[in-house]
């Protein structure tokens, strides 16, 4: 706790003024952009009075700094606003989609880094062999196609034409209300299954290649040597030596994207129509629905920094020989 | 009728050890939804905005709420608006016109209950006018009701009276199609500016055939029949809209068996059989045109090409009109006869329309001072003619109308810029008046009335859509205000035939594409006639075969 801490504290300096700096910059630049969350209502009910009207309600015909300073304080005190796009409170809208968003990507996460844990060590391990750079050449052809495309061609395949998963929502509106318990958990598995191992795909494929340059590199070292000279088992060797000192990439990557995920994942969350945080994010900004982007840029961004440091910590906890950096 | 069952399965019903998603039927399901059979899955390319009537904006809003909310009277098939025949009672199970018809008194279905127990009273329907007609609510149905309707008085718990300001022919459509009697003991409490925010935006309770159920944004709305509803109990006993973010996503639903309805198919999805899916071919009153900015970007002075009414009619001659449409509807679009859509009473097939003759535009052209340049643009006064056309990201039959224009144009020395904006920022440039020329889609209401928001004077400033290009002529004018006031259907229609002569000489804009629409409906649909302008009104008379959507039976077999 005494190594922690000081690097908690730092942490969340570094955090704060990221957020600040990026919150501020989506604040000004997205008002300087053409319209207003009013637009799409008075396009054709209501007159230039009322649009006007509606603005001076709603505070946007004031200064930016005065709005700035308006929405930071509200935020600071838990109001987030409401949502013109959603006519819902922004904290409502948020909530939803972050659930959403948690019910698919944490599952496609863990699958894909459990599994580019996998084959990273395996490709690794088998370096050199065809089957081990064929899997490498799919991975590099896997990362070179959108994600939309994957999902795209795994709905072609799996919904239409063997028809083994639904094409696309959260549940079967027709029939979930209607099951048990147990059968609305696995309609939302049934819906789940597909746009969640399409991202489950790329994430194994883009961990997996920093996992095998740092397995590659711990596996010539003195102590997995020394470890098989003494007669180790092979999967002890792995399980005790090579990976606890070959995780920190994979770990540090994982920080990174998953709470990217949740914001970026928007083409996935498209194609397969899954009302998450992506497209939320992208209806809100077509919208020009301020106190949601912004409400969705801060838990981003703090998602972000909380995920970065979490990756440090896990780190450490796997490997003490890696130092915390303040 | 006899029903074909589709073949497409769903994928619940696979049995196969792979298909780890058939988990849904072995789990099966509880309750008596299931066999209560009449479940019609509507498949939606959006979700709805508001559910409260006098703020429904979006068309995916209307189709919840004109099953939810009931209204005094229902448009007949033939959409007269001249008058109340063909009206079939609803909400008001009838009325009578006072002897200068300068009122109308309605008499309410005793049986009539609002969702929640309570009876409709005759205080509803005065309450709803007053909300409607209240400033601080921008209704914009509310805006013309309360240009044709004075008050709504009570004489008793069951009897209320209309009285117009004047003796307007579509006063009785203006009113009754536009007004919805709403909950007094719910709604008097929420403050006026407040509306769209209040929950009862959100979850109405209505009067209608149908109760509201449940709302997930941008995943479904659910209704399901009222009970003991007053005008007889709908076929279709559960009706629930999945909303998918694309038009393409929400085909593939009824495609794959998730869904049973879809409002628009194009004409490749039409035209290519799909098990369990026909096509229906619905009467199009959809509109597209292109709008000439009359002004220079965002100041009255006239606009420096379009102001010229000889340089829009050259434009507009230079336009193939009919490959145009062709390319961008396909076989089943055809070009409008003039600013309506041919689903309009008032529509007219005389009108003298600007001829497509290349010649002609170039030599109109040439004599406007609009010399070819080296460079195949016309230049005059050492100014190009080059300008620029709006259409919305979002809508791609737009984005295509663009570039053939932009092409069209070209071969007559025209310069086009095509600029695809999102909708909002489209919004904006619409708002401000900064644009060249705009691409706009309309669906025609069955007054032709909307002759107005789209070209008269009096709407210039009332919403960006409203007269985008600020066009102003008396002529026009005078011809729509006649024509709304005119004693009889026969001279409202010569009215209306001199604003649309006028329009089409003057070529404030070019009238583009009317598409016939084609819906996908399940085979298991047995369809009654669908209105023209609101396929939905008749869902509660739609059959459903079967107890309830495959998925649903598959589940109850499973049991």
């Amino acid at each position: 706790m005494t190594r922690l801490r000081p690097f908690l504290l730092a942490r969340a300096g570094h955090a704060l003024t990221v957020l600040v700096v990026i919150v501020t910059l989506v604040f000004v630049l997205f008002r300087l952009t053409p319209g207003d969350p009013f637009l799409a209502r008075s396009q054709e009910h209501a007159t230039e009075e009322e649009h006007a009207a509606f603005r001076a309600r709603w505070g946007y015909d004031r200064p930016i700094a005065v709005q700035y300073v308006k929405w930071v304080g509200n935020f600071v005190s838990g109001d987030f606003g409401w949502s013109h796009s959603a006519q819902r409170p922004v904290r409502e809208v948020l909530a939803t989609a972050f659930v959403n968003s948690t019910l698919l990507m944490i599952p496609a996460f863990v699958l894909g880094w459990l599994g580019a844990v996998a084959l990273g060590t395996w490709q690794a391990f088998r370096q050199g062999r065809w089957l081990a750079r064929a899997s490498e050449t799919v991975a590099i052809g896997v990362l070179s196609i959108p994600d939309f495309v994957m999902a795209l061609a795994a709905l072609w395949v799996f919904a239409f034409r063997l028809r083994l998963a639904p094409s696309g929502g959260m549940v079967d509106v027709a029939l979930h209300d209607s099951l048990t318990l147990a059968g609305r958990t696995a309609d939302v598995v049934a819906h789940l299954a597909l746009p969640a191992l399409t991202l489950a795909v790329v994430v194994m494929f883009a961990v997996s290649r920093y996992h095998r340059a740092a397995v590659l590199g711990v596996l010539h070292e003195d102590y997995v040597r020394t470890a098989r000279a003494s007669g180790a088992a092979e999967s002890d060797v792995v399980r005790r030596h090579v990976l606890p000192n070959a995780l920190g990439p994979a770990i540090a990557v994982a920080g990174i994207l998953l709470p990217g995920m949740f914001a970026g994942g928007v083409f996935v969350e498209k194609v397969f129509a899954w009302p998450g945080m992506g497209r939320t994010l992208v209806d809100a900004v077509l919208g020009r629905d301020f106190e949601l982007v912004q409400a969705i840029v801060v838990v981003s961004t703090v998602a972000i920094a909380l995920g970065s440091a979490l990756a440090d910590i896990v780190a450490v906890t796997f490997n003490p020989r890696v130092q915390l950096d303040t | 009728m006899t029903f074909t069952r589709g073949k497409p399965v769903r994928y619940h019903e696979f049995g196969r050890p792979a298909a780890i998603l058939g988990l849904v039927a072995v789990f099966g399901c509880v309750g008596d939804s299931a066999s209560r059979g009449g479940t019609l899955v509507v498949s939606s390319a959006g979700d709805a905005d508001v559910l409260f009537p006098p703020l429904t904006a979006l068309a995916q809003s209307h189709e919840v709420t004109d099953l939810v909310f009931e209204k005094l009277a229902a448009i007949g098939p033939d959409l007269n608006t001249m008058s109340d025949a063909g009206w079939t009672p609803r909400l008001a199970q009838s009325w009578s016109w006072s002897r200068d018809s300068m009122s109308v008194t309605f008499h309410l279905n005793p049986r009539a209950t609002w969702h929640d127990g309570t009876p409709v009273r005759a205080n509803d329907v005065r309450f709803a006018f007053d909300l409607y007609t209240d400033p601080k609510v921008h209704s914009s149905d509310g805006r013309d009701i309360a240009e044709v309707t004075d008050s709504v008085s009570v004489s008793d718990s069951l009897t209320c009276t209309a009285w117009f300001k004047r003796a307007a022919p579509e006063r009785f459509y203006t009113l009754v199609g536009g007004l919805v009697p709403l909950p007094e003991h719910i709604l008097s409490k929420v403050p006026r500016d407040s509306l769209l925010q209040s929950p009862f935006a959100h979850a109405p309770v209505g009067s209608g055939p149908y109760k509201f159920v449940k709302w997930e944004p941008k995943q479904r709305i659910e209704i399901a029949a009222a009970d003991r509803f007053y005008l007889g109990q709908p076929r279709v006993t559960r009706v629930i809209w999945t909303i998918a973010p694309e038009l393409k996503t929400a085909v593939q639903r009824v495609f794959t068996g998730e869904a049973d309805f879809i409002e628009t198919l194009t004409p490749a999805e039409a035209s290519a059989p799909h098990d369990g899916v026909r096509p229906v071919r619905l009467r199009g009153n959809v509109l597209g045109y292109a709008v000439f900015n009359m002004h220079e970007d965002g100041t009255n002075a006239p606009h420096p090409l379009f102001g010229d009414r000889a340089l829009r009619r050259a434009l507009s001659m230079a336009l193939d009109r009919k490959t145009l449409a062709a390319n961008i509807v396909d076989t089943s679009g055809r070009v409008p006869y003039g600013p309506f859509s041919r689903s309009l009473w008032s529509a007219d097939s005389t009108l003298r329309q600007a001829p497509f003759d290349v010649d002609a535009a170039r030599r109109a052209l040439d004599s406007l001072g609009w010399r070819m340049g080296k460079d195949s643009v016309r230049y005059k006064n050492g100014k190009p003619l080059a300008f620029s056309i709006v259409t919305p990201s979002s809508s791609e039959i737009r984005n295509r109308t663009a570039v053939v224009m932009q092409e069209q144009w070209r071969q007559v020395g025209a310069k086009v810029t095509a600029e695809v904006l999102d909708f909002t920022a489209m919004g904006e440039r619409m708002r401000a008046k900064k644009f060249d020329i705009v691409i706009m889609q309309t669906f025609a209401a069955p007054s032709p009335s909307g002759v107005r928001q789209a070209w008269s004077t009096s709407s210039i400033g009332m919403g960006g859509a409203n007269n985008p290009g600020r066009y102003s002529n008396p002529v026009v004018d005078s011809a729509i205000d006649n024509a709304l006031t005119a004693p009889t259907v026969t001279a409202a229609r010569a009215h209306y035939r001199v604003a649309y002569q006028a329009l089409l000489d003057d070529a404030p804009g070019i009238w583009l594409w009317e598409p016939a629409v084609t819906a996908g409906a399940s085979t298991r649909l047995d369809l009654a006639t669908l209105r023209p302008d609101a396929w939905w009104t008749s869902i509660p008379t739609w059959g459903v075969t079967g107890s309830a959507p495959r998925g649903a039976e598959a589940a109850a077999k499973k049991q």
